[in-house]
């Protein structure tokens, strides 16, 4: 792999990174845990 | 890469440029196709399916409102049947999961739009409807003024997780049904009546700022001419025993309507109830009849 293609790889691996964590963090914001999702 | 200026900048802030975009984008993918809203109906849109299904003519109608304890825990049909000699009254239950008392005054307005007039409302309350804690985002009241990750997260996350359970441990469909409620493990009901507790002990009633929604459903509901029946539910024992429970209800009682129904000390014992606050089907029963029966006497002859 050359040195071109790692950077990118890496780029891109630390985006997706801290994109998942930015929704984790939006997803898991105090909701009160309510049953809402169940199929009733 | 090159060795440009901007790919020397880019190289130092990708982040910068990276997170936004993809954040902009998948708000835009999200609000354009509207995963939550397109799955599942919520439990307002079965309310309606079942009135649409069953229109009531020139009859009267009744509503049952209040939140899943009511939705799960009153029978509409055979409130219906024990009102038949009481001018043919139809009922409609429209018990919405994690409804409070603001949603519901909201409900008898999204009603009015959808051509939906009852003359009366069965109104079931218990403590589930003084907490702050967000209802169901998908209520069409909620406007959405923030990010679709962010005001869906409840449901986004339920589902997510839902889904991670099916792939490790998958268990069969369950399909809707309006009185099945959550079917939960010993040590799980302990953790729901631990967290109750802890929501509720040691708070006043100036602690519960929706209590002053109540007023609000009642004025509304005058407003359009519907005359307010209102129950005070039972809930488990177990989750009762607190010093500040007796308080709580009075302050509820107290805003309700003269001559309501107070069942919160009739003698419901803890075999009657799924969870905290969701009755069984021997609950669902017992509750259904002293209901109509009351509710017979309230209504009185045609």
């Amino acid at each position: 792999m050359t040195d071109r293609w790692r950077e990118i790889a890496r780029i891109g691996l630390r985006t997706l990174f801290y994109y998942l964590l930015v929704l984790a963090i939006l997803l898991l914001w105090h909701s009160g845990g309510l049953f809402i999702y169940e199929n009733f | 890469m090159s060795g440009s200026p901007f790919a020397a900048w880019y190289r130092r802030y990708y982040l910068l440029v990276n997170l936004p975009v993809l954040l902009i984008a998948t708000e835009l993918a999200l609000s354009r196709l509207d995963p939550v809203n397109r799955s599942h109906g919520s439990n307002l849109d079965r309310a309606v399916e079942r009135y649409r299904a069953s229109p009531p003519g020139a009859a009267p109608v009744l509503l049952v409102v209040g939140n899943s304890v009511v939705r799960s825990g009153i029978d509409q049909d055979a409130v219906e049947r024990g009102l038949a000699s009481r001018g043919g009254w139809r009922v409609y239950n429209f018990g919405l999961n994690t409804a409070r008392f603001d949603d519901e005054a909201w409900l008898l307005d999204d009603l009015a739009r959808r051509g939906i007039a009852p003359r009366a409302i069965l109104l079931g309350v218990n403590l589930y409807s003084i907490r702050d804690t967000p209802s169901d985002s998908r209520y069409p009241w909620h406007p959405r003024r923030s990010p679709y990750v962010f005001f869906h997260r409840a449901y986004l996350w339920g589902g997510i997780t839902e889904r991670l359970t099916q792939l490790i441990a998958p268990r069969p469909a369950r399909p809707y049904a309006q009185f099945a409620n959550a079917v939960l493990t010993p040590d799980e009901l302990d953790a729901q009546a631990r967290t109750f507790i802890g929501q509720f002990a040691h708070h006043g009633a100036a602690d519960f700022p929706l209590l002053d929604q109540l007023p609000v459903l009642l004025r509304r509901a005058a407003e359009r001419g519907i005359r307010v029946h209102a129950v005070l539910l039972p809930m488990n024992p177990i989750a009762t025993g607190f010093a500040e429970y007796p308080a709580l209800v009075a302050a509820i009682r107290d805003r309700l309507p003269a001559g309501s129904l107070d069942l919160t000390a009739d003698g419901y014992s803890k075999d009657l109830f799924d969870d905290v606050g969701h009755l069984d089907e021997a609950g669902r029963r017992r509750l259904t009849a002293r209901i109509t029966d009351w509710l017979a006497r309230e209504i009185g002859a045609p």
